[in-house]
């Protein structure tokens, strides 16, 4: 039996708030920790988009044709390199050029508006694909919306939008026993190919890759190849295809270079293509081997690549995120209908204050998934996290003629 | 198989419910009802104590009737009466002279001391000590103990009187240093109790990594002596309650600090904070709970701070009064410049109230996350005391996760930790106890 492989890298950088206080409200418009955003950036591009895109690249000329892998790189991190690091982006474009990797589309502001406010999800994904065809090129037909997040509801809409293919989580919840090896289509729109995540291979290199206490640790590109050799004997039909999806930050950045991941990731390309079995392919090319009656995949609660859970309770699981998130959305009426220049700044702060990431910080999740909440958070506490977003919420508002 | 008979332990201590002017008293009360019903046979003296308490395995005493029952025909082996009595009064001890009483008389060397120390301990304070010390000391010869288990400072003298005396190992608990209390003003007389204690001591108990840190760093303690033994709130709170004892929407906006008013409580941080608020959010009021030596010039502070219509003084609380404030407020404050541990903060949550924490303070170490600040960073406090009174809901998040959190802390578990130190510092004692 034969498997695809669908490597799929999340590149996103949310534009992270200053210390904001009630002292700022009404006085002071900027928002935005330029300094650290600035230097967030260039040590992520240090550490990890530079030599990571050097080492696809090398892949991709290696073993032109067979490698393959797509990406999808939101608004704020394209703004953010193009103001701190334009060289990534040239290397991004260096990548594209090869044919060998696709683009994905998502929301411009890494933003939760798919489960909010539908008009706004539309006019962030047009502006999410008119970004990149300015900095990068053309995206493909492959859609994924933010961290994965997927419900019924969306789906007509993104179909709607001419998108081929929706990455998704392959959760239990939505598979109910079938393999995670293989593409479905959707209930809620036939239209679009559902190309779910294999969580746990997934998960073995953006998570478990460098953990000691893993049984698994130290993990070769060889012992790799063989559990996706399992699964491809496993898998019963041929055509399966299995989803490797993660944050492309994995690279050098949640894993340091000194794991071993980037040795890993040059090696496992070639491991792979010898054993005969595999074929690397993006989304599109993914979506186009799968038949009209493909099974169906309903998903009526939404579902996420995030925590435990896979739900959307790392961004609205309190109450503290549920009242930021509906302060947020409820500016929508006064922001994304009006004209001029003026407007357009206030619309283009809102969307960053949309960002999941704004929301995540704010999680009280306690377990494992707290410390994963905390390592991300620029904040001392998911308190503090609100009381901040709060604040420039407040000034927004006033901005937008509303009173407090 | 023959039994163990059971371990006795002799408390020597300053405070124990209802005579208390803080944390201290509670946490004595804690621990030793805690190692009692972990089996350890605790018997708890006082200065002065004009009650009896009277629990399976634990015995709080004042040193007159001490000594009164230990006199008495073959006292040593007799249980103690069931019923609760009335033990006469030492009258020459006050320890727990009402704070009201004025004015204080000070430790010569410590004029600039916080003060409601010297208040509750009654009048000369280094005099007081040196006499509990060798009360004990005559007293102690007459019964019989395993190990000797001192809480703070002034009880340290006696228990050392006694160890030296008995042979018996020592324990001292540190519920606060000097330094947290007196800041650069420490007394060296006290620094030298507390620096001897720990020395000698087999172990040093903690209330927090924040204190043994202190005790590591200004007074050279060896870092493996010291146990952190953390406090607990007085009753397993219900974890986590999604109904609260009032709604934060019927609550007044109460903003209230509690404690001593004293430099180490850090009042006057609270007041500045306040007056940020108050410009913001005219309808605040603030209670400064507690009373001590900074009274007179935080009166004026608020005056200055322009906060005569916002701030109330309420002086001393009783245990009742206490609860009802912060069953009703809408925050605790405690913007302590050190604070050892801030059993006042579980207390608060306890009543439903969420509270904003010292960057300064040992009880951060077990509520986290929670909302926390540098004691100096009025600007902050007044940022997180505007958001929890301007969002009902961010009120209710810090307080169903601070609950949460407490329901990790018992005062049995803490008893546990303290039995097993025990036990290691008796097994390392040839002969004594095989």
């Amino acid at each position: 039996m034969s498997l695809d492989i669908c490597f799929y890298f999340q590149v996103h950088q949310p534009w992270r708030l200053r210390r904001y206080t009630y002292k700022d409200i009404g006085r002071a418009h900027d928002y935005f920790d330029d300094t650290a955003n600035a230097a967030i950036l260039r040590r992520v591009a240090e550490h990890c988009y530079l030599p990571m895109n050097a080492l696809l690249l090398d892949a991709i000329r290696t073993h032109a044709p067979h490698f393959r892998v797509s990406f999808s790189i939101t608004t704020t991190a394209l703004q953010q390199m193009a103001l701190w690091a334009p060289h990534v982006l040239l290397s991004f474009r260096e990548l594209l050029a090869t044919g060998a990797v696709e683009l994905l589309g998502e929301t411009s502001h890494h933003s939760l508006a798919a489960l909010h406010d539908a008009d706004e999800f539309a006019a962030q994904v047009r502006l999410h694909r008119a970004s990149c065809a300015r900095w990068l090129g053309a995206c493909g037909g492959g859609f994924r919306n933010t961290e994965l997040i997927t419900c019924n509801a969306m789906l007509e809409q993104v179909a709607g939008m001419g998108f081929e293919s929706v990455c998704i989580e392959g959760a239990e919840r939505v598979l109910h026993g079938r393999a995670a090896t293989r593409a479905y289509r959707f209930s809620a729109a036939p239209r679009l190919v559902a190309l779910p995540r294999h969580y746990r291979l997934s998960d073995d290199i953006a998570f478990r890759f460098s953990d000691r206490q893993w049984s698994a640790w130290p993990l070769t590109a060889v012992r790799y190849a063989d559990w996706l050799q399992g699964e491809a004997e496993a898998s019963a039909t041929p055509g399966g295809c299995l989803g490797l999806y993660m944050d492309y930050e994995t690279f050098g950045e949640h894993q340091w270079a000194d794991t071993g991941i980037f040795d890993f990731m040059r090696a496992l390309p070639g491991e792979l293509l010898r054993r005969g079995c595999f074929r690397f392919v993006t989304p599109a090319q993914a979506a186009r081997a799968v038949a009209a009656d493909a099974e169906r995949l309903d998903v009526p609660q939404p579902l996420s690549w995030a925590d435990q859970e896979r739900d959307t309770s790392a961004w609205n699981g309190n109450a503290i995120q549920r009242v930021a998130l509906a302060r947020c959305y409820a500016m929508a009426g006064a922001l994304r209908q009006a004209p001029g220049a003026v407007a357009a700044t206030l619309r283009e702060d809102w969307r960053r204050l949309q960002t999941s990431d704004h929301f995540y910080y704010m999680a009280t999740k306690h377990r494992s998934d707290g410390d994963v909440h905390q390592y991300f958070s620029p904040y001392a506490s998911p308190y503090d996290a609100h009381i901040n977003y709060m604040n420039v919420m407040d000034d927004l508002a006033e901005r937008c003629g509303q009173r407090r | 198989m023959l039994h163990a008979p059971p371990l006795r332990v002799l408390m020597l201590g300053w405070e124990y419910p209802p005579r208390i002017a803080g944390g201290l008293g509670k946490a004595s009360q804690g621990i030793a009802r805690g190692l009692a019903q972990a089996g350890v046979q605790v018997l708890f003296v006082l200065p002065r104590y004009d009650r009896a308490v009277q629990a399976p395995g634990l015995r709080v005493a004042g040193i007159a009737a001490w000594l009164r029952h230990t006199r008495a025909p073959g006292a040593a082996a007799m249980p103690p009466p069931a019923r609760m009595q009335r033990l006469a009064v030492d009258a020459r001890l006050r320890p727990y002279a009402a704070l009201a009483l004025a004015p204080h008389t000070r430790m010569p060397a410590a004029a600039d001391r916080v003060d409601a120390d010297a208040a509750l301990y009654g009048g000369d304070l280094a005099s007081e000590v040196q006499r509990y010390a060798r009360r004990v000391r005559a007293l102690g010869m007459a019964v019989e103990a395993d190990l000797i288990h001192a809480h703070d400072w002034m009880s340290f003298p006696a228990a050392l009187a006694l160890a030296a005396a008995r042979g018996w190992p020592l324990c001292v608990h540190l519920h606060s240093t000097e330094y947290d209390r007196s800041g650069a003003g420490a007394d060296a007389r006290i620094v030298a109790i507390e620096r001897e204690a720990c020395t000698r001591a087999a172990r040093v108990f903690a209330v927090s990594e924040y204190t043994r840190d202190v005790l590591i760093e200004r007074y050279g303690i060896a870092a493996d002596k010291i146990e952190v033994i953390y406090n607990a709130p007085d009753a397993p709170v219900p974890a986590p309650l999604t109904r609260m004892p009032l709604a934060m929407a019927q609550r007044p906006p109460w903003v209230v600090f509690l404690g001593r008013l004293a430099f180490q409580k850090g009042p006057d941080h609270f007041l500045r904070a306040a007056a940020e608020v108050a410009r913001h959010a005219p309808h605040a009021r603030f209670l400064v709970c507690g009373d001590g030596g900074m009274r007179a010039q935080l009166q004026q502070l608020a005056l200055d701070l322009g906060l005569r219509e916002h701030v109330e003084f309420r002086g001393f609380l009783g245990a009742r009064e206490v609860t009802r404030v912060l069953g009703q407020a809408r925050l605790l404050v405690m913007p302590s410049v050190s604070e050892p541990f801030g059993l006042v903060a579980l207390e608060a949550l306890g009543a439903g109230t969420p509270v904003i924490l010292s960057r300064q303070s040992g009880v951060r170490e077990v509520l986290s996350p929670s909302l926390q600040a540098d004691f100096w960073d009025h600007e902050k406090l007044a940022d997180q005391m505007l958001a929890v009174l301007r969002w009902p809901e961010l009120a209710q998040q810090l307080v169903s996760d601070g609950r949460a959190q407490l329901a990790g802390l018992s005062w049995a578990r803490s008893a546990q930790r303290i039995r097993r130190a025990y036990a290691e510092i008796l097994a390392a004692q040839p002969g004594v106890r095989p």
